[in-house]
């Protein structure tokens, strides 16, 4: 109670020592929801798919270029391969990626229907449209949300896929425009940076392909031409898979490794994706440790504060024991400023937190795909609050014992 | 002259840092995986075991992959009486499907199925392989596995341990002695 008092005749620098504690404490505290929210989100980037299926590599590699497109498959996957898997009894559907081609800097996928139908991301959400429908004609493409914004497409538009990836590519496979079918709501996934057409059109324009470059002359096959063509590919890059019934993952997994026609290679994404994270995971522990040093600086500040204030308060000191405080009220009334201090800051850093996150959540998910769930405080948050508070109390006996020794040593007319 | 401590600097270090971890976790794997053999093999990784467990309905389906020499103590067909009664021991213990996981006793599994076949005499490597399927009557009560397979596998440093349960889909290392893992 005196303590609360003695810190009200003081309230501009209790305020801002207060303040200081809450944003070092706010940002603490938004880093580590931050940090959970990016491990779930990178979690999330695929869900409800059991095998993703690719040329034997690393689990690593194809994990990279089916799911983030980045990096290439190392070979193709046979299309009697795939069929072979594909119509196994105990697998219930397929998704068939075919990568390569690009548009403007945008990896192009060619698959089918599918795709839209069972892919999930974070959690349970499935891929919805903002605007248009699926593939329904052969030269119809289906864009990400980055992609439509970026590059300010909408329905109807003409766009041609450039043969090979690169932002800048000298061959493009303009003789066979794609009409925007439909853009896709933002997922926070690769898939925002996806053009997606349908594994035919894949093939469709790369018939008179040959060598790197197009046929020339009457071999040209045109547009319209192409369609009365067979348009079943030789190969994808790579497949996901949907199984039936999920035990069977492990045995279909065998299976695949171990299949002697072709050297496959099939990983559990969830899986793939920890590993992944172990390696890219430790940029967010430096980020932690920062935040752990902001937090320590504003400790400090508070430090300070009481320090400084001691000599000014010699005086409050004096008269404090003049009517019959002990030395050891004395020394707990400071420890108590700390505590108080430290608690109310965590308080207001908690509130601050949460008021923010509330505010920035429609932002960070339109704009940065980021599903941000603020939840509640889990025990780790509630432990990582409770050692700042303790922490305080330790530092607040700095102070304490200064204060300590001052009122048995001064009297009532202090010399300064 | 010094160089600044650049950003790049750092996360190029942390990199190294990563990669070097890595390389000596694959060195101290002691991996077999010789050119010539056929692809069909599996990996085969003395001191590592693995252990898939997918839960689904009903069903609860175990996987164990064990190098012969945590089975048996030893790689090689058996030359004495003794060894030939080890395995024999270890492949009855294998099919029968008991003590090889432990559930709450809440949940009612019963062991519907077994696929064990004993590894071939001519591997260099042999590994055991079996795979259980087991029908729980109160799946809502599976909280937790106990690996009991580890109990009787010899020289065992790591397992490798899969859950899939739900959307969950898991990959932990654990030690020999791992306790209750839960699977939820």
């Amino acid at each position: 109670m005196l303590a609360l008092r003695s810190l009200r005749n003081r309230r501009t620098t209790a305020l801002l020592t207060l303040s200081a504690i809450a944003i070092s404490v706010a940002l603490l505290l938004g880093v580590q929801k931050m940090r959970t929210a990016a491990r779930d989100g990178f979690a999330n980037t695929v869900s409800g798919v059991d095998l993703i299926v690719g040329a034997r590599s690393g689990q690593l590699n194809l994990l990279l270029y089916s799911v983030f497109r980045v990096g290439d498959a190392t070979a193709n996957v046979s299309w009697s391969s795939y069929q072979k898997i594909a119509n196994h009894p105990d697998v219930a559907w397929t998704i068939p990626i075919s990568l390569g081609d690009s548009h403007r800097g945008f990896r192009v996928m060619g698959t089918n229907n599918d795709y839209f139908e069972h892919y999930r991301f974070a959690g349970d959400r499935s891929i919805r449209f903002t605007s248009g429908q699926r593939f329904a004609d052969l030269y119809d493409a289906v864009i990400g949300a980055d992609v439509a914004r970026q590059l300010g497409y909408k329905l109807g538009d003409k766009v041609v896929i450039s043969h090979g990836l690169g932002n800048v590519s000298f061959a493009h496979h303009d003789d066979k425009p794609f009409r925007i079918a439909g853009i896709l709501e933002r997922t926070g996934t690769p898939v925002d940076r996806t053009v997606h057409v349908s594994l035919e059109a894949i093939t469709a324009i790369h018939l008179d392909w040959g060598g790197g470059m197009q046929a020339q002359g009457d071999a040209r096959i045109s547009a319209e031409q192409a369609r009365a063509q067979n348009l079943t590919p030789e190969s994808i890059t790579a497949f996901m898979v949907g199984m039936r019934m999920k035990v069977m993952t492990f045995t279909m997994q065998r299976a695949i490794n171990e299949y002697r026609l072709e050297p496959l290679l099939a990983i559990i994404p969830g899986v793939a994706l920890t590993q992944l994270w172990n390696l890219v995971g430790i940029a967010d522990t430096a980020l932690m440790i920062v935040a752990a040093f902001v937090v320590l600086a504003g400790l400090l500040g508070m430090l300070t504060a009481i320090l400084t204030s001691l000599n000014e308060r010699r005086r409050e000191m004096a008269i404090l024991r003049s009517v019959g405080a002990q030395p050891r009220h004395v020394f707990t009334m400071l420890i108590a400023e700390a505590g108080l201090l430290a608690t109310a800051g965590v308080l207001a850093g908690v509130a601050l937190c949460y008021g923010l996150l509330y505010a920035a959540k429609p932002l960070l998910e339109s704009r940065f795909g980021i599903f941000l769930d603020p939840g509640g405080l889990t025990g780790y948050d509630v432990g990582l609050l409770a050692s700042i508070v303790f922490a305080a109390l330790l530092m607040g006996a700095v102070p304490a014992w200064r204060a300590y020794r001052n009122t048995l040593s001064d009297g009532l007319t202090i010399r300064v | 002259m010094k160089l600044p401590w650049h950003p790049t600097r750092l996360a190029l270090s942390l990199m190294l840092l990563s990669c070097m971890t890595l390389a000596q976790g694959q060195t101290h794997d002691h991996d077999h995986d010789h050119e010539g053999e056929s692809l069909e093999q599996g990996k085969h990784v003395h001191g590592e075991v693995t252990i898939n467990v997918a839960l689904e309905g009903n069903s609860l389906a175990v996987e164990v992959n064990a190098p012969a020499l945590h089975v048996l103590g030893f790689e090689r067909a058996a030359r004495s009486a003794e060894e030939q009664r080890v395995m024999s021991e270890a492949n009855a213990w294998l099919k029968s499907g008991t003590s090889i996981i432990g559930v709450p006793t809440t949940a009612r599994c019963r062991l519907q199925s077994v696929e064990f076949t004993p590894p071939s005499a001519t591997a260099k490597h042999p590994d055991y392989r079996a795979s259980y399927l087991y029908r729980c009557e109160q799946p809502a009560s599976l909280a937790w596995v106990e690996l009991w397979a580890l109990r009787r596998l010899k020289g065992v440093e790591k397992v490798e341990f899969t859950l899939l349960n739900g959307s969950v889909q898991k990959q932990l290392e654990l030690g020999s002695a791992p306790g209750r893992i839960a699977l939820r």
